[in-house]
This record gives structure tokens, C-alpha cells and sequence, in this order.
């Protein structure tokens, strides 16, 4: 017999068992109890970071992109505790890791680690059905994006074998993270997010096998798990890129074509992971549309010149905003819309364009973003 | 709407029996179904599954409590999803920690003899097993393995903290094993 033959085995237990459990059920919704009881706690902070970033973001959307956005005064800041979540350690404060080298990512230096091979840590069940990642590509395909983390922050343990981490990232490769929020809870913005791990067989909180830790730089691919209400890692039992104490590469697999990479410099796995996804073929120029193949290319150019490696964008119709003719779309992001969705409109007369969200009445609203909309049609 | 007056409406071939199903029912079978997949359309896919199979079994069958009857399908729906999932992909978060808890107390391997015990066999001793706790610890064992409740939802549901639950749990592994060994289930 195995697990699921006796989950199976639960499932004809004596119905008034279940009605009597059924009894205690609350109605409330699984996605608030989903999270840390302390990040729960820091709701009223983080309603009030949210303000503060928003203005934080404001600064980003006017400057370049995969950029290092964080504290401007050199204050490393910290988290603390359960309950505070305060200005993120920026990790790289002196010496080596200086702000002034934070562009060069063969400078940065991780955390001593052990080359153990995953693989070897676990002896999970589940193991044998699941999905293999071999390849860059075979991350590259499941993730929303790769993020190059210089550092993680709080790591607290969540109950049924979890952690949870924030990670700061200085960087994305594939789709660019979106703001998002959970209820009360966000989950990602500026240059964090919250990731939520199982931990496998083996690791401990802190030890040095654990899949994150604080302090540590990671290349990591991810990908929105709703049911964590966080990001996860992706292919965690089959690698993790980390930079050691002597800025190499350190993959822990047992697979060639990632563990090839190790003891190498960081910038040469970034490279590779860069070289997966599609690079601007063309800059970005506002230029009259005269179809509807037209305003794709354009579309596709204007996204990809900012940053964005994985997406869709879907034409929906013609319509008429600010009193000029503009096509909307959609535009979705990471598999089937996992990591985010956006809507704009392109404008006829120069093909510029604009983002913006669907209100509940089914119109279009402008909320400014990647384009603006042609000065000459308002 | 009562279960009575909804299960007359399937036995009247009435189509509002699924409407009024879904309006007492929909949100407790989906949480089933999203507790497995983690998946919103694939959890809405085994709701709307669920009614179409309460249809076709109501008549002959009268439930006598029709959430467990609904649910009961939605998690065997649900879980024939999952299985078809796991070829494809790694699991599905909570799904997976509840089968590694369960797998915790079993044996490694499976010999040919566990395989031909009967399911029924092994329900029947589960509840034999469930019948002698206590109520707040059975209750806990049903969220958490026929529900796939999140521990962290059942704890504040039952007044407890989350690690006064896990280690109920645990010993209650720990004790069916003894007594799924005791009854020869499992060797």
C-alpha cells in the first residue's frame, strides 16, 4: 500500500465523521490562513509599506529596467522579527559587495557551502512522478522568470515542512515580476518577493543544505504558486544555483548540463540563462499602424524593449480612446496569464501605446505606463 | 435550501437539483477539489463533474447527508486529476505534504500481498481506528486527510496552535500504524 492508496482508503471512511468535521469548518477563506502567522501580524506594516513603495516604484518607472533599485543612502537597513518587516539588508554594505560593485555580479560572494547533490537529500514519495529538470530550458519552460537574488532576507519556518524567505532581487530574466497583492498581503513588489519552499528530506531551517538562506545569492527560476499564495522555486529538487564564498558557481545537480556551470563565474551562467529568451530585435519607435499584424510587431517590440521575455499579447477590438483610434489588448504573462496580466491600447496614429486596466463596466482606464499615449490625440 | 427538499429535486428530474446544489454546495466541493489540485479551473472542472455524477446517481441513490456525498465525489474526482497531473508535472503543494505525512507510516515498498487487501477492508479499519479517538483528534484526522484541510486553517478552527496540532497528528500516525500492523494491513 502506498500514501495515496491510503488517502484513497480515507476517503470511504463513515460519513459521520466527516459531517462532525464538516461542523467545525469556519467560513473563512483558505488563502488568509494560508500565510505565516507573523506575516499575518505585519499587515497594518505592510499596508503602510505598500504606500511607501508606491512611491518607491514611481522612482523605478523611471529608470532603466533590471536594474539594482534599492536603498539609495548606503542604510542597510534589516528585518526584523516576526512582526516588522522594515527596509530590506541590501546584503552587499562593504568591502567586495559595495553598492559601487553591485553591477558586476562576478564580484558578489554568497556564503560558504557544501557541494552536496540534491538528489541525494531527499526521499520523498512523490519523487517518481514528478517532473525532471535537466536543462536551463526545462527550468526556463515552467518558470515565470529567473531572478538574480544578491540576498535573502527572514526566513521563518510555516508549518507542514515550509519555510518562507523574502528574496531581494537586482534583476529578472523571462517575464519581469509583477506588483502583486493577496488580500491584505503582497507578495511582490519592487525588488522583493515572497517565496514559500517545502523543505526537502534532510534540510534543516539553517543548515547549510537548506534550499534558501540569509545572506545567500542565488540565481533562481520561479513561478507564482497560488495555492502558496507565493512564489516556489522551481526544479528544487534537481538544482540550485548559489554563489559561494569565492563567487563561484555552486548548482548542487547530479544533472551535466547544469552542473557544468560550477566553479564558474556568475556571469557566465547568467549569460546562458539570457541567451534563452528572445532579445530586442529592434528599439522601440512610435510609427503609424495600418494593421492589425502591425500593431503586434509593435507590441512585441515595446514589451520586449522593456524587459518582458515571456508573454502573450491577445487583440481583443477596436475602440476609441482619448479621441484617437487604438486597438486593446491583453497581455498575459508566464504560462496561461501564472504570472500576471495587463491591458493596453495602441494607438493608429503612431503606434504608441498605453497600459491601463479594464473597469467594472467593461471600459478601458489608463493608468500611464510603458508608452505614452500620443500628445496630438487628446 | 434543505438536503431533503434539494435531494427531492433530483428525484423529481428537476434541473434546478444542480442549481441549488451549487449555490449550498459549490464553495464546500470546490475547496475539496482546490485542496488536491491547486488548481482554480481544474477545481471548478470537478465541481461541475460532481454534478453531473449526483445527477446520474440520484435517483436510485438517497443520501443521507449529501455534503459528504458530494464531497466524497468531488475528492475522488479530484484526485483521479491529480493523478493525471503527476505524470506531467510535480504535485500540487498541500496535496503532496498530506500523502508524505501519510506516507510516513508506511513501509517503503508494497508486497503483492498489501495490494490485494480490499480497500473496503482498510476503510473499515480506519474507522474502527477512528471510532476510538477522541473527538477533537478524529475531528483533526478527517480535516486534515479526507479534507486536505490546511493544518493552519484546522488549528485556528479548533482552538489549538498549529504545532499542538502537528504533534496530535503525529502521535495519531504514529498509532494507526500500529494499528493498520495490528490488523495486517500493513506489514
Amino acid at each position: 500500500m502506498n500514501s495515496k492508496e491510503l488517502y484513497e482508503a480515507v476517503g470511504g471512511i463513515d460519513e459521520k465523521y466527516i459531517e462532525d468535521a464538516d461542523v467545525t469548518k469556519s467560513n473563512k477563506e483558505v488563502r488568509v490562513v494560508a500565510f505565516a502567522p507573523w506575516l499575518k501580524r505585519a499587515m497594518p506594516i505592510a499596508a503602510c509599506l505598500v504606500v511607501m513603495v508606491g512611491v518607491f516604484l514611481g522612482y523605478n518607472a523611471l529608470h532603466p529596467l533590471n536594474q539594482f533599485t534599492g536603498d539609495e543612502s548606503g542604510n542597510p537597513g534589516y528585518i526584523t522579527g516576526d512582526s516588522t518587516i522594515g527596509k530590506p539588508s541590501l546584503k552587499i554594505e562593504e568591502g567586495v559587495n559595495s553598492k559601487a560593485n553591485y553591477a558586476d555580479p562576478d564580484l558578489w560572494r554568497g556564503l560558504a557551502t557544501e557541494k552536496f547533490v540534491l538528489q541525494e537529500q531527499t526521499e520523498s514519495h512523490i519523487e517518481a512522478n514528478r517532473i525532471v529538470f535537466q536543462t536551463l530550458q526545462d527550468l526556463a519552460d515552467y518558470s515565470d522568470a529567473f531572478i538574480i537574488v544578491p540576498n535573502v532576507h527572514k526566513i521563518a519556518p510555516d508549518g507542514d515542512n515550509m519555510q518562507t524567505a523574502i528574496a531581494e532581487y537586482a534583476g529578472t530574466i523571462g517575464d519581469m515580476i509583477q506588483t502583486r497583492q493577496w488580500d491584505d498581503y503582497t507578495i511582490s513588489m519592487g525588488n522583493r518577493i515572497l517565496i514559500r519552499q517545502t523543505l526537502i528530506d534532510g534540510c534543516t531551517m539553517d543548515a547549510p543544505n537548506n534550499l534558501l538562506r540569509v545572506g545567500g545569492v542565488y540565481l533562481l527560476p520561479i513561478r507564482f504558486a497560488s495555492s502558496l499564495g507565493a512564489y516556489e522555486v522551481v526544479g528544487d529538487l534537481d538544482v540550485l544555483f548559489e554563489i559561494d564564498a569565492e563567487g563561484k558557481i555552486v548548482s548542487h545537480s547530479r544533472f551535466s548540463e547544469l552542473n557544468k556551470y560550477d566553479g564558474k563565474a556568475f556571469s557566465e551562467l547568467l549569460n546562458a540563462v539570457r541567451a534563452i529568451y528572445p532579445m530586442p530585435e529592434t528599439e522601440f519607435n512610435e510609427q503609424p499602424i495600418d494593421s492589425l499584424e502591425q500593431a503586434e510587431i509593435q507590441i512585441n517590440t515595446a514589451y520586449i524593449n522593456s524587459g518582458f521575455r515571456k508573454f502573450t499579447a491577445v487583440f481583443d477590438k477596436e475602440s476609441v480612446i482619448k479621441g484617437a483610434d487604438a486597438y486593446l489588448f491583453k497581455v498575459t504573462f508566464g504560462e496561461n496569464g501564472n504570472n500576471g496580466s495587463e491591458y493596453g491600447a495602441i494607438a493608429k496614429l503612431n503606434g504608441a501605446f498605453i497600459r491601463g486596466t479594464i473597469d467594472t463596466n467593461g471600459e478601458f482606464q489608463t493608468y500611464g505606463g510603458l508608452g505614452g499615449f500620443p500628445k496630438n490625440s487628446k | 435550501m434543505s438536503d431533503e427538499q434539494i435531494i427531492t429535486l433530483y428525484w423529481e428530474r428537476s434541473e434546478s437539483a444542480i442549481v441549488e446544489t451549487a449555490a449550498v454546495y459549490g464553495k464546500y466541493c470546490h475547496k475539496i477539489a482546490m485542496n488536491i489540485l491547486a488548481n482554480n479551473e481544474d477545481a471548478d472542472e470537478c465541481v461541475n463533474d460532481t454534478y453531473a455524477r449526483a445527477w446520474s446517481a440520484i435517483p436510485p441513490e438517497r443520501p443521507n447527508k449529501l455534503s459528504a456525498f458530494l464531497g466524497r465525489i468531488t475528492r475522488n474526482l479530484a484526485l483521479h486529476v491529480w493523478e493525471k497531473h503527476q505524470a506531467e508535472k510535480r504535485g500540487s503543494g498541500q496535496f503532496d505534504v498530506v500523502l508524505s505525512e501519510l506516507g510516513e507510516l508506511l513501509s517503503d515498498g508494497s508486497s503483492s500481498v498489501e495490494r490485494q487487501i480490499e480497500a473496503a477492508s482498510i476503510t473499515e479499519s480506519l474507522n474502527c481506528f477512528l471510532s476510538e479517538q477522541s473527538d477533537v483528534s478524529r475531528r483533526l484526522f478527517v480535516r486534515r486527510y479526507w479534507h486536505t484541510d490546511r493544518l493552519e486553517e484546522i488549528a485556528v478552527d479548533l482552538g489549538m496552535s498549529v504545532s499542538k496540532a502537528k504533534s496530535i497528528l503525529f502521535r495519531m500516525r504514529k498509532n494507526l500504524k500500529i494499528h493498520l500492523e495490528q490488523e495486517g494491513i500493513i506489514v
